[in-house]
């Protein structure tokens, strides 16, 4: 090699690296990061995390760990590559248990920002903002090691005094041993246990009065018992208001009474008990008291029950919402006003509510029949393998029961076939979104689906919840009374938002699944933000290539199968 | 009669009895004796009520320090506790079997199998069970239901995750989650052995207290003991079954297909699933027939041992007798009336939700009426702070602050923004968590003499008391404050919603309280333990009652009395009465002159300007009694 050629060689390699140093950093501009950061927390969060794993992997480094081409086909396939025997997709499945969510109604610019935002390193954090990538420069999130340390020390307590009680606990123990020795060899009785425990209950009692009024004081500023953000929130405020006071009023007597009682009649040498086996006037006094107060209650909570449960107004706005292992979507209805018919048969990546979209139709039936005729093709062809190993054998009941549903499903989609009612392009303008919007004193009527497993649409501060049945659309109307704007007032939080969260159990990201509501002013500014949403079947969405199952994968795995078979 | 039958069929049992030889086997392991039987479901049940307390620790930890890592959990947890942490799967696990273990293998198996197989017999004078063979089938079926649940926590996919009350469609596919794959198949088979053995007690218990009462012993001289477990077994009896359907049909569409209860479903990773016509809420109302009354399969037995363990010791009869009969039936009745109180949110019909608003509101007479005849009784008593006693008083405390807090949810209005939230987890926490594991300590340190013929150190039971109190309350009350604030339960991490940061402390609080409350039941498992081998000798009667049980041998025979069971002459709260020098006459004690065991105690008369009527015996009483005699044919 002469110095002619290694000098070229070097100033190459030193141009790629340059290249590689200077322009490095604007690779991470093909996408943007902000409405990647925003797509993320809207899609993602509810099973991610970047330091540890949640319901899916954690997602630290993710991007040097895999190929930007391979998560662009994961995050809209998942399932897709599973099946055609991706080696990691199994290895993820096999570890997790479940399949990732197939994002097919994100595009691939959007599947660009996300993964543009995944490069800068996001670390968890709830509130906190994550890094920012600055012209380049990542700018470390200031104090995230200072707040490790505190919190630690203040683990490092708490534990103290878990020990320290326990250290007590073990020197009462010796004291009372001691005692307890003492007096068996002096024969004078230390203590006397009515007098002891008589006075510990008096204690107990003033104690516990106090931490119940001291929490009432610090904690009940918390509790929503006023300020609700809706209508009907006002009446349950006042019927809670209500009880809270009967109750509270009985709560005090009877356990002053308890304890008093306890105290008082405590056992004296010479004390003898009152014989005192009944007294029915005072059984009516005490049966019908409480029968009265529960009436008043009941006939109050009845009235309000009523109010609430009734018909919505025909002025309320119907949106739908529709709940999904782990995450919401709201349907708003597009420029011809009404809510498209919907079928959970429809349902598929780019129609992920199951609108009833003809042209949507006719795809997803090609989709389910090519799979299908793959499926029976794969299966036929692994029931010829002479000795199936107990993995294969488990993949062949699989795709047994693949062929089954997807066979059950395509005739239900038959039966669709030219569905007028089903078909009617109401459908076609909806618009799928990830927040709620709604307009003060404007009646909404939520309507609520579910895809999967029964989930609980829960807004505490519009006193609102309503579980979301698979199969049983539920619905609530109410009016909001506050905007968010108000309401950061009010609780004098400029972060406050409103949020709807799932309060039936429904999986393991359970505790992770939630969409924000946004109260606006006025209705001007709530047809401001519709006509700023894009409907989701939009031409500019149909353009996404169909979702097709990458071919080379498949040929591998069917190579795969072949080879079995020949062996 | 057939009563005086049975009666010499046993005394004839009885002498025979000393011929057959007993095997360590026979007396200890497949025993029939129902005093043994009784040990032995408190004893499954205490350490059953050890790992679920352990389970509620674990996720504890992760609720108060989120952040924090503890490699103890992963030696522990292995792969569900990588890293230190629990895994949000696994926590649901956690919480699903903490929560089926308490309910239905401590407070159900535990509470209402040790005290009515140890009590029914001894206390209505039998010589043992109607049949003791069915006795030992329903404790082996507990003990294998108890080995099934315990094994699924340990099995790859991990335990059933999707709540105790496990709702399909969650819990009909491992689709959804892990847990309801294997695990779930191995809940279903525990609780269908856990229905199998509660059906086998509850039959024999209902037999016994309606067939195998001693001479004498009428329904109206029964210990309220007895009146709770009897109505707690007819409850069981009539709610199991219906557990055990809803069950069945959840098997059928987990392995074969049907669609009971699904309908509609897509599910990520299978597609559209091929279920039509079925209703998840179809399953919630099935659940619920069992659910509620269920709640007061727990509860009863504890109101039971607490009424006779504070008429003891407050040396005094228990206010209103016919009363707290009454409100129990009352209770028993409305019980299966109310269960719908737990799906006003479902979207039933709202007009449903009016109806069950009402007859749950209805069902907080009797109960109230219970808290206030507990009042009465220990006004101008003479209370011996016994551990039993203590724990008797804290159950009344704790049923007031639960007992309230149910007017809240019962109303459907409140329930809105309460359902689901921990305002719910503090209510039936205190109610039937912690007020019926209190009526359970009451009744162990109570009749732990009469199980094992020693006392328990009173000192660790004080310390033990006031430890559990406290922690109880430090425990479940900030709860009511966090669900109000709307705090949704089952939730696995809250460190990633800052809109809850400010229950950050309270969580830490309440995990402190938590583990102070688990070290005071080491206390008390330690005096359990040492008491049996080393505790003082127990005298034959020491808290000086006056029910039959006092009566029998410390040392535990076949049979439980060598000679005639005793003979009943009044009711068993003749305590402190003003016209005799001793404060309590047993049951089995005759009035000067009497020789015949009549139906009504109104032979001495008695002078007190307090007492209205002689004794407990009135009208109301008798038109009650005349009514259940007619019903069930009594004597």
């Amino acid at each position: 090699m002469n110095l002619r050629t290694l000098i070229k060689k070097l100033t190459s390699a030193l141009t790629v690296l340059l290249a590689v140093v200077l322009f490095a950093p604007s690779a991470y501009a093909d996408g943007n990061v902000e409405t990647g950061k925003k797509l993320f927390e809207e899609n993602c969060t509810s099973c991610h995390f970047f330091g540890r794993d949640g319901q899916g992997p954690a997602l630290k480094d993710v991007t040097t760990r895999r190929q930007e081409a391979w998560l662009k086909q994961w995050i809209k396939q998942a399932d897709k590559m599973i099946d055609a025997g991706d080696p990691i997709g199994k290895q993820l499945k096999e570890k997790f248990g479940v399949v990732m969510t197939n994002f097919e109604w994100l595009t691939d610019a959007q599947i660009g920002d996300i993964i543009a935002y995944l490069k800068t390193n996001p670390t968890d954090g709830g509130a906190e903002p994550a890094p920012v990538v600055d012209g380049g420069k990542e700018v470390v999130t200031p104090d995230s090691g200072k707040a490790e340390a505190t919190s630690s020390v203040k683990s490092l307590i708490n534990f103290l005094i878990v020990l320290i009680l326990i250290a007590v606990l073990i020197i009462m123990g010796a004291v009372f041993n001691v005692l307890g020795l003492i007096s068996r060899y002096t024969g004078i009785p230390f203590s006397n246990p009515h007098k002891i425990n008589a006075w510990l209950m008096i204690v107990f009692m003033v104690v516990g009065l106090g931490a119940t009024f001291w929490e009432f004081k610090v904690h009940g500023k918390f509790a929503l018992i006023d300020n609700a953000a809706s209508e009907h929130g006002a009446s349950v405020d006042s019927m809670l208001m209500t009880t809270l006071y009967i109750t509270g009023f009985v709560f005090v007597v009877t356990q002053v009474a308890l304890f008093v009682f306890a105290f008082l009649y405590r056992h004296k040498p010479g004390r003898k008990a009152l014989f005192y086996p009944h007294n029915n006037m005072l059984e009516y006094v005490w049966t019908i008291i409480p029968a009265i107060a529960l009436t008043v209650l009941v006939i109050n909570g009845f009235t309000k029950w009523s109010s609430i449960t009734k018909k919505a107004p025909d002025n309320a706005e119907t949106v739908e919402v529709f709940a999904y292992q782990f995450g919401w979507n709201v349907r708003y209805a597009g420029a011809d006003k009404k809510l498209g018919e919907f079928s959970f048969n429809l349902i598929s990546g780019t129609n992920p509510l199951g609108l009833g979209v003809e042209d949507q139709y006719t795809k997803l039936k090609a989709e389910v029949d090519t799979n299908l005729r793959k499926n029976e093709d794969l299966f036929r062809r692994m029931h010829t393998i002479p000795d199936p190993t107990s993995e294969e054998k488990e993949e062949m009941a699989g795709l047994a029961q693949k062929i089954r549903l997807q066979k059950a499903h395509l005739s239900r989609l038959a039966a669709l076939d030219g569905d007028k009612k089903m078909f009617n392009k109401t459908a076609d303008d909806d618009l799928v979104l990830k927040e709620i919007v709604l307009v003060k004193n404007k009646p909404i009527h939520f309507v609520f689906r579910a895809r999967d497993v029964i989930h609980s649409a829960y807004s505490p501060h519009f006193r609102m919840q309503m579980n979301c049945v698979p199969g049983m659309p539920t619905t609530f109307w109410f009016t909001p009374t506050k905007t968010t704007a108000e309401m950061r007032g009010i609780l004098e939080d400029p972060k406050f938002d409103y949020y709807l969260y799932c309060a039936k159990i429904c999986g393991a990201a359970h505790y992770n699944m939630k969409i924000k509501i946004r109260v606006v002013e006025n209705d001007a500014e709530y047809q401001k933000w519709l006509a700023e949403q894009k409907p989701a079947f939009a031409p500019a969405v149909e353009a996404v290539p169909a979702s097709t199952p990458a071919p080379a994968d498949t040929d591998t795995a069917k190579t795969q199968v072949m080879a079995q078979v020949t062996k | 009669m057939a009563h005086s039958q049975t009666h010499t069929a046993h005394a004839g049992h009885h002498d025979a009895e000393h011929h057959h030889k007993e095997t360590f086997i026979s007396k200890y392991v497949f025993s029939m004796d129902h005093k043994m039987i009784s040990k032995q479901f408190l004893v499954t049940g205490i350490i059953m009520g050890f790992i679920g307390m352990f389970m509620s620790v674990l996720f504890r930890l992760q609720l108060a320090w989120p952040d924090e890592t503890f490699p103890f959990l992963e030696t522990i947890l292995g792969k569900w506790g990588k890293g230190g942490r629990i895994d949000a799967g696994f926590y649901m696990g956690l919480v699903t079997i903490h929560g089926t273990i308490m309910v239905f293998y401590v407070l159900t198996a535990g509470l209402s199998g040790t005290f009515s197989n140890l009590l029914i017999p001894l206390q209505v004078g039998a010589r043992d069970m109607a049949s003791p063979f069915m006795n030992m089938l329903s404790y082996w079926f507990f003990f294998m239901s108890s080995v099934v649940l315990v094994i699924s926590v340990f099995i790859g996919t991990g335990p059933a995750s999707g709540g105790w009350t496990i709702y399909p469609p969650l819990s009909a596919n491992e689709i959804f989650m892990s847990g309801s794959g294997l695990g779930m198949t191995l809940w279903l088979v525990a609780i269908v052995l856990f229905i199998v053995s509660s059906l086998l007690g509850g039959i024999n218990y209902i037999a016994t207290v309606l067939n195998m009462r001693t001479k004498g012993m009428s329904m109206n001289r029964l210990p309220l003991t007895i009146w709770a477990f009897f109505l707690t077994a007819v409850l069981g009896l009539l709610s199991f079954p219906v557990l055990l359907s809803a069950g069945l049909l959840l098997i059928f569409d987990r392995s074969f297909g049907t669609s009971f209860y699904l309908s509609d479903i897509w599910a990520n990773g299978l597609g559209a699933l091929d279920n039509i016509g079925g209703s998840p809420i179809l399953f919630q109302h099935l659940f619920w027939f069992l659910g509620h009354p269920e709640v007061y399969i727990i509860l009863m037995p504890a109101l039971g041992i607490t009424s006779e363990v504070i008429a003891t010791n407050a040396r005094k009869p228990i206010f209103g007798y016919t009363a707290m009969i009454i409100s129990l039936l009352g209770i028993a009745f409305l019980s299966f009336l109310v269960w719908g109180h737990h799906m006003f949110i479902t979207g039933m019909n709202p007009f449903l939700g009016e109806v069950f608003m009402i007859l749950t509101l209805i069902i907080a007479v009797p109960s109230a009426v219970k808290t206030f005849n507990y009042l009465a009784t220990l006004w101008r008593g003479n209370i011996h702070f016994t551990p039993g006693m203590l724990f008797g008083i804290g159950l009344v405390s704790l049923f007031i602050t639960g007992g309230l807090t149910g007017i809240w949810l019962g109303n459907a209005t409140l329930d809105i923004n309460l359902h689901d939230t921990y305002f719910v987890v503090a209510h039936f926490h205190l109610v039937m968590g912690s007020a019926a594991i209190f009526g359970m300590l009451a009744g162990i340190y109570h009749w732990f003499p009469r199980m094992y013929g020693r006392m328990m150190n009173n000192t660790l039971g004080y310390v033990h008391f006031w430890l559990t109190f406290a922690a109880a309350y430090m425990v479940f009350f900030p709860m009511h404050f966090m669900g109000m604030a709307g705090v949704p339960r089952r939730y696995a991490f809250f460190n990633l919603m800052p809109e809850f940061a400010q229950w950050q402390n309270v969580n830490e609080f309440i995990t402190i309280a938590a583990i102070l409350a688990s070290v005071a039941q080491v206390i008390f498992l330690y005096n359990f333990v040492r008491s049996i081998f080393w505790g003082k000798k127990a005298e034959q009667n020491p808290w000086k009652s006056n029910t039959l049980e006092w009566t029998a041998p410390v040392k535990h025979i076949h049979g439980n009395w060598p000679g005639e069971v005793p003979t009943v002459y009044r009711w068993p709260y003749d305590y402190s009465r003003p016209d005799v020098e001793q404060d309590f006459i047993p049951q089995n004690v005759p009035d000067e002159g009497q020789l015949e065991p009549i139906e009504h105690t109104e032979a001495a008369p008695i002078h007190n300007a307090n007492a209205p009527e002689a004794s407990h015996e009135n009208t109301e009483s008798k038109v009650l009694f005349a009514v259940l005699r007619r019903w069930f044919s009594f004597r």
